[in-house]
């Protein structure tokens, strides 16, 4: 299940708040789907210690795509796979 | 990925304090200035080589915007490009120290006469640009293919030409060589259009689109528009040495052209930002572009023999517009974002680092410097009468000093607040741990 968040038009440092407060309220099996206007370098680290994992892609909509999920959620991890393969 | 837009390499940054200190001191140098004014009076702008205004025009210009320039190239330059600056945290001191040491110095000595305070403060004036532009040059070389990193090198290679036209000056002032006052506008031309907007160019590419949300600049833009000015600015000062008139005009015309450009691109860009909001910082910028635009136009205007920025009034009009009008405010406007960006940043990895995120809160940038609407006024406030002063000189220099002082002191209360208010949320955090 994808969760969307568009953080493309705040300043800083509202993007990481905003993505770490959506990610942080991740449910089994959902995944966020993170549009940035900027690759979000800050994000990375603290998502890694915080026992998320994540992948960045260009976007349709912005110029980054930010893939964010639980580290041990693997439906995610799949669910994940499947939206960037489609 | 968009090179030069979106890598910055947030794990590069040197410690808080390296930029922080730089920050912080740069405003108290303002005040000196403002001061300067307000001790001289109308004697100030009684003419061009007048000592309070010589002084004051270098405690802003090598006090402040150096002292800020200097903090701003330790700070993005390993952010941006990933090629962090050779001993940053002993460069940092002996950089800012001497600088700020050495404007103090120099402008009590050409101010005030005191004696040897001109030429102590150029020796350190000396030294810690001389350190700084070792190390800058180094890594600016290393990052000679990022649009950023390519401006700062070049507005460092400025930097030398004017340090170094400076020392010659001051030389000749004390009589060890032949004065050679026609000298002064390469100096100052080097200064501004080269050291300052160079370097403003180059951070603005990344502050900018940051910052104010706006687009990012063209990429040809980012590629070609630093070195064009550079360029121009070189055959200007060819043109000037060898006396030959068409080739200084081309020279000049080309740093107006490329000035403009930037200008009018950045205003187009704050144009379409995608937040709307009304934000004092980017009014900052805004009235920075606008003085840029309008400098170039006055500097295009001079290449073509219409005005002459030798007259008194003209000149003090064009260093009022170049100096406060673009320089201090974009600085200003930079410093409004930068310092609580940097204070929140570096909370948040001491949150993260200690395990702590969830179980503390720590305040977001808005909270750590509310949006400066007052202070931007009175920047405003004193740009105004630094400019009726300009032009109609005498009393009116009090006012202006005072707008001045004022302008500087709030910017420096500001950012005391915010490292003030780091320093709790910093010390709340470790409570917890």
């Amino acid at each position: 299940m994808e969760r969307l968040v568009d953080v493309s038009e705040l300043e800083p440092c509202e993007p990481l708040e905003r993505a770490l407060a959506a990610a942080d309220s991740l449910r089994p099996g959902e995944y966020l789907r993170l549009l940035h206007r900027r690759e979000p370098f800050p994000l990375y680290r603290i998502l890694a210690d915080r026992g998320f994992a994540h992948r960045t892609v260009p976007g349709d909509r912005t110029a980054f795509e930010v893939f964010i999920w639980r580290r041990t959620d693997d439906q995610a991890r799949r669910a994940v796979d499947e939206a960037l393969a489609r | 990925m968009i090179p030069g837009a979106g890598d910055l390499r947030f794990d590069r940054m040197p410690p808080l304090w390296v930029p922080l200190r730089a920050f912080l001191t740069a405003p108290c140098l303002g005040v000196a200035a403002g001061l300067s004014l307000l001790v001289a009076g109308p004697e100030a702008v009684a003419h061009r080589w007048a000592p309070a205004l010589i002084a004051a025009t270098h405690l802003v210009t090598v006090g402040f915007l150096t002292l800020v320039m200097v903090g701003a190239v330790l700070q993005v330059l390993p952010v941006v490009t990933g090629v962090p600056v050779p001993g940053t945290r002993w460069v940092g001191p002996v950089t800012e120290g001497t600088v700020a040491a050495g404007a103090a110095l120099f402008a009590v000595g050409v101010g005030y006469g005191v004696p040897g305070a001109a030429g102590a403060g150029a020796v350190l004036l000396g030294l810690g640009i001389g350190v700084f532009v070792a190390v800058a040059l180094a890594a600016t070389w290393q990052t000679r293919r990022n649009p950023t990193g390519r401006a700062m090198g070049l507005s460092v290679l400025s930097l030398v030409a004017v340090a170094g036209l400076g020392v010659f000056l001051l030389a000749g002032h004390a009589g060890w060589v032949p004065l050679r006052r026609d000298l002064t506008e390469v100096h100052l031309a080097w200064a501004l259009a080269g050291w300052v907007g160079l370097l403003v160019m180059g951070v603005s590419f990344q502050v900018v689109p940051l910052f104010q949300v706006t687009p990012n600049y063209p990429r040809w833009l980012e590629h070609t528009l630093p070195a064009v000015a550079f360029t121009g600015l070189l055959v200007w000062t060819a043109g000037r040495l060898a006396s030959v008139d068409g080739l200084a005009a081309a020279g000049s015309l080309t740093v107006v052209a490329a000035f403009l450009v930037y200008a009018g691109v950045t205003l187009a860009l704050q144009a379409r930002r995608r937040r709307k909001l009304r934000d004092p910082t980017t009014d900052a910028w805004r009235v920075g572009m606008v003085s840029l635009a309008v400098a170039a136009v006055l500097m295009g205007a001079q290449s073509v023999g219409v005005i002459t920025l030798a007259d008194t009034r003209t000149g003090f009009l064009f260093g009022v517009v170049a100096v406060y009008g673009f320089a201090v405010s974009v600085v200003e406007g930079m410093l409004y974002k930068i310092v609580p960006f940097l204070s929140w940043l570096h909370l948040q990895n001491i949150v993260t680092a200690e395990g702590l995120v969830g179980k503390v809160k720590i305040r977001n940038m808005r909270q750590l410097l509310p949006p400066p609407t007052r202070q931007f006024a009175t920047h405003l406030a004193a740009y105004g009468l630094l400019l009726v002063a300009a032009v109609a000189s005498g009393p009116w220099v009090w006012p202006a000093g005072l707008a001045v002082v004022a302008d500087f002191g709030w910017l420096a209360l500001a950012l005391v607040g915010v490292v003030g208010r780091h320093r709790e949320d910093r010390e709340q955090v470790l409570a917890e741990t």
